[in-house]
């Protein structure tokens, strides 16, 4: 696949909007359950048997202010797998599709990226397992998926979608008159980093 | 460094920048969406998100009414210990009293819940709702009057404002008057919540 320069930008622009409102959007409602003793917990402490929807952001901030180790490692994964990481990914794919060709450090710390591309879905991983958890919870709780996910969704699947559009080489200069489609090049070029898959 | 290394730097620099779009983009984009969220959700700052549908009802709820500290005469509220008045609401709407709070005794923020949902009120069979319900019309209005209630003496009225429904919007209504010889509300918090939603929906927004 190989996309033409605008559609990318604009892929890039639509993907850091839908990674935006994912992570700030509720993302998934738990009801708690009592099991058979639900009926008895609604009427004594109705407030604990309340649905609470959490977005990703929000998630995370529960989790440092939850205070233990086990809480805090997870928020960290979590910031940084589902947002940091792939925030700083968007960037690198812009840097190496406007570039000039006349830089090469960040095309090799787009290699970088390359190699945890292989964590990229681990956000997604992430969510499908608290998912996973509270499903599999005793006393009919469930976890029901809201907007955001599928927003955040939306935004790794175009991240992706991205990376395979690019992931032919770095942008040549544009000196040469005759060579028209740039990207047609690359395979001609071996030496040239950016030629690994993303 | 040598001079072409020193060009290539300089000249790589602004491209750079660049990197930084994407990152940007994403925490306005969050920031925005968190700002609309706010302003959208029962709880948020102050406004309601949208105007009422025609002909729609409505569960009318005053959550909070907060008096000037003194009445419209500039006197003491109350003469009693604490001087605080004890704040009741009546709303009425077409000539009819829809709706009658609970007296919330000696404060100048008097606040109600929308719902009955303690345990005690469960058992006592209470209605769920504490809440008034209006039709939204054009040229309908609300009137609410509020009055710091005496047990000795007769009601000392706070004040009554009228409101035009349709210039309400759905969800929390913030208004704030001016004190003046006839009126000594400070501010009042109305909740508009649509009918036409789940029960559970409603009862989350009036809580």
């Amino acid at each position: 696949m190989n996309l033409p320069l605008p559609t990318l930008k604009f892929a890039i622009i639509v993907s850091s909007v839908a990674l935006g409102i994912g992570i700030t959007a509720p993302t998934i409602t738990i009801t708690p359950g009592a099991g058979e003793l639900t009926p008895l917990v609604e009427l004594l402490t109705p407030q604990e048997l309340e649905p609470r929807t959490y977005s990703i952001l929000g998630f995370i901030k529960d989790l440092f202010e939850g205070g233990s180790y086990g809480d805090c490692f997870l928020g960290v994964a979590l910031l940084i797998f589902s947002i940091i990481f792939p925030a700083a990914k968007l960037g690198f794919y812009w840097l190496s599709i406007c570039g000039d060709g006349s830089w090469r450090s960040p095309w090799k710390l787009l290699e970088g990226i390359d190699r945890f591309g292989k964590f990229s879905m681990a956000e997604v991983f992430l969510l499908a397992l608290i998912v996973f958890a509270v499903k599999t919870l005793p006393g009919g709780s469930k976890a029901d998926l809201e907007y955001g996910t599928y927003v955040f969704f939306a935004s790794v699947l175009l991240a992706l979608l991205i990376s395979i559009s690019i992931k032919k080489g770095p942008p040549t200069k544009p000196a040469p008159e005759k060579q028209e489609e740039p990207a047609e090049a690359a395979p001609e070029e071996p030496k040239k980093p950016g030629r690994q898959e993303l | 460094m040598s001079d072409e290394e020193k060009t290539e730097k300089s000249e790589a620099s602004p491209t750079w920048i660049g990197f930084l779009l994407p990152p940007l983009v994403v925490i306005a984009a969050g920031f925005l969406w968190v700002a609309v969220a706010r302003q959208d959700s029962p709880g948020g700052p102050s406004l309601g998100t949208r105007g009422l549908r025609d002909d729609g009802v409505y569960y009318v709820h005053i959550s909070q009414i907060e008096l000037y500290p003194t009445s419209q005469d500039d006197e003491a509220w109350d003469s009693g210990d604490s001087g605080a008045p004890d704040i009741r609401y009546r709303i009425v709407w077409q000539g009819n009293t829809i709706h009658e709070s609970a007296t919330d005794d000696n404060t100048l923020i008097a606040e109600w819940s929308g719902v009955n949902d303690g345990t005690l009120d469960k058992l006592l069979g209470e209605e769920m709702l504490k809440a008034a319900q209006v039709r939204a019309l054009k040229d309908g209005k609300l009137t609410v009057h509020v009055e710091d209630v005496d047990t000795l003496t007769p009601n000392d009225p706070a004040g009554t404002i009228e409101l035009e429904i349709m210039k309400l919007r759905e969800g929390a209504n913030d208004l704030s008057f001016e004190k003046t010889k006839d009126l000594g509300i400070k501010r009042m918090l109305i909740r508009m919540v649509s009918k036409d939603q789940s029960i559970e929906e409603i009862v989350r927004k009036l809580r």
